[in-house]
């Protein structure tokens, strides 16, 4: 087997190593010091992928680089699904309003960065001072400094080398969002904001922390300019109208009782489960103050999480998570247990959209919820506050396992 | 087959010597070199391993996921590392996905040992670590227990926009200075799965050429 080894490969043979003329041509596998074996004496003609024959683009057109004191970005509809790079920029206002595949964001400070849908990854490396509002698949840093990040991650996000770093949930609105989120395969329902993982840990202190529940967007990252480019945008942070639900995430429950809310697939699920949340959720300035001061005169309303004020009871109710995960019917019986009959055949049409909501007497809101609301839609819901924990812990324990690798 | 060793294979299959036509007795005779065969093909040479290495974010675990025909819509960044079994090609693929954090880079050599193909993955759009995953791969194949282990580079993400082609990366690489071992570059995107299938023939050439 002489042919494959040192001799051969000194030798520029100019079948196998052509010298590029054509980028093209040679691009995809060029210069391998032996493409064929020994036995293999043709050589095919060099094979043209996708990208060899779509149309050449300026990858500046994909890019900021080296921006002072400006607000930029991309309008909706401007970036369309592409690769965008953010780079050396400092005291800049960036808005990419827009779907894309991947961002990175190298070398830059003191900036505010909203990032519409990201389909896959979202990187920072070497910034500092950033606030930034971020919608992706896999959110990554590493040599980051001081970053508030509200965030909605579909998968664990992740930092290294990195420190004071703040998470909060994602909250923001402009009319486009909402396809967006469609064109980036992201859903609403699977943001896993709170829940870091660290690469190096530093024992005594903490990397990453959690933004305070009454965090203000628009006082971190505010809205563009009214003379910028982006005035025509219809932009807001307001709980209520953020296109991902606000959740409770890994901060500390103040009840006891959850519950389990579950919309199997049909036509209006998204928009069912909103309502529900929306119903949920008083987050109509005056109206909750009032209530919070009817209770017990504190002022417990924030903009950052959706409180349910139950006239009878005088509680609040709270949404910890929410999971868009597709169910198999092995699954079903193993996650409902004594409740699985009758489930079986609601779950072969599409992913299911279940709720953890908080508070005392959640559960039997949620059921009169369901029987005001939506009665005719096909819904689970815990049977009683003695089962409903381990109805939630079945759930998403079983959601974060199929979610993983 | 010596003309005593078919004799013995009659013998055990039927218990007792048969003086059948010689037609009869070739074909049990075929049925026993039948099992046989069928033995060899499933013993343990034909299994291959394969280290899956290269930068965080080069889309390591979603070529991981392609090879293995699974859902690529929702993957985690990795922490330790995965693992999948792929049958290609009469092969079985033992396929080791490492975490490419820097951090955890140092572990890698945990999973040199018994490697037959390493299969290096490249963001082809992340130019500004360009530099440093040449660094990582050139400390890879100066590397005792990597020694003349073929390499395959995958230069990945070819569907996005500011992807560098293949031939510009082997050149900022300089793969043709690679003496000591075969090697190949191959552009792909693990996302669609283009140009991936192509770089695993080449994996199992380079196995079958190693194993003769």
């Amino acid at each position: 087997m002489g042919c494959w080894f040192s001799k051969k490969s000194k030798r520029k043979s100019p079948e196998k190593e052509p010298t590029p003329k054509t980028v093209e041509d040679k691009a995809n596998s060029s210069n391998a010091n032996n493409i064929d074996l020994c036995s293999n004496t043709t050589e095919d003609p060099p094979k043209q992928y996708s990208w060899d024959k779509r149309e050449k683009v300026d990858p500046k057109d994909f890019m900021l680089t080296g921006l002072k004191n400006a607000t930029v970005g991309r309008l909706p509809g401007k970036l369309n699904g592409q690769q965008f790079v953010i780079q050396d920029c400092d005291n800049c206002k960036i808005f990419v309003l827009d779907h894309s595949a991947t961002i990175t964001i190298d070398d830059c400070t003191n900036c505010c960065i909203v990032m519409g849908p990201v389909k896959g990854s979202v990187f920072f490396r070497d910034c500092k001072d950033i606030k930034c509002v971020v919608a992706c698949q896999q959110f990554r840093t590493r040599d980051c400094q001081k970053m508030e990040v509200f965030l909605c991650c579909a998968t664990q996000p992740i930092i290294e080398a990195s420190t004071g770093m703040k998470f909060g949930c994602f909250q923001y609105y402009y009319p486009e969002l909402a396809f967006h989120f469609k064109d980036a395969g992201l859903s609403i329902f699977n943001n896993n904001w709170s829940n870091v993982h660290d690469f190096t840990p530093v024992s005594g202190e903490t990397n990453w922390s959690l933004l305070p529940e009454d965090t203000v967007v628009l006082d971190h990252v505010p809205a563009p300019d009214p003379e910028s480019e982006f005035k025509s945008v219809r932009i807001s942070a307001e709980a209520s109208r953020s296109i991902v639900p606000m959740t409770k995430g890994g901060r500390r429950k103040e009840s006891d009782e959850s519950c389990l809310f579950v919309f199997f697939s049909g036509d209006y699920t998204t928009a069912n489960a909103r309502k529900l949340i929306d119903e949920l959720s008083v987050c109509r300035g005056s109206l909750v103050r009032a209530r919070g001061e009817e209770r017990d005169g504190s002022n417990t309303v924030t903009q950052a999480y959706c409180l349910f004020h139950n006239k009878a009871s005088g509680k609040g109710f709270v949404l910890i998570q929410t999971k868009e995960v597709s169910m198999r019917p092995e699954d079903v019986s193993r996650v409902f247990q004594n409740d699985a009959e009758g489930l079986l055949e609601w779950i072969t049409n599409g992913p299911v959209t279940a709720l953890e909501l908080n508070g005392d007497g959640v559960v039997e809101a949620c059921k009169s919820m369901a029987s005001d609301m939506f009665s005719g839609t096909k819904v689970f819901v815990s049977d009683n506050r003695n089962t409903s924990s381990r109805d939630v812990d079945n759930f998403f324990n079983f959601a974060d396992m199929q979610m993983g690798l | 087959m010596r003309r005593s060793s078919v004799h013995l294979l009659y013998f055990s299959q039927h218990g007792g010597w048969n003086r059948r036509s010689n037609v009869h007795c070739s074909c049990f005779l075929a049925q026993g070199l039948l099992s046989i065969l069928r033995k060899l093909k499933s013993t343990p040479d034909q299994e291959v391993r394969i280290l899956l290495l290269g930068l965080d974010n080069g889309g390591k675990t979603t070529l991981l996921k392609q090879l293995a025909s699974e859902d690529i819509s929702h993957i985690t960044p990795t922490q330790g590392f995965n693992i999948k079994s792929v049958q290609s090609q009469g092969f079985k693929l033992n396929v080791w996905d490492i975490g490419g954090q820097r951090k955890i880079r140092p572990y890698w050599r945990n999973y040199f040992e018994n490697t037959d193909v390493l299969i290096y993955v490249i963001d082809s759009a992340d130019r500004k670590r360009f530099e440093e995953t040449g660094q990582e791969l050139a400390e890879l194949l100066d590397e005792e227990k990597l020694s003349g282990v073929p390499v395959l580079i995958f230069a990945n993400k070819q569907d996005l926009l500011t992807a560098a082609p293949a031939s510009e990366i082997a050149e900022g690489l300089n793969l043709h200075t690679i003496r000591d071992r075969v090697w190949q570059i191959q552009s792909c995107s693990a996302l669609t799965g283009e140009g991936v299938q192509d770089g695993m023939n080449w994996v199992c050439k380079s196995v079958n050429a190693k194993k003769k």
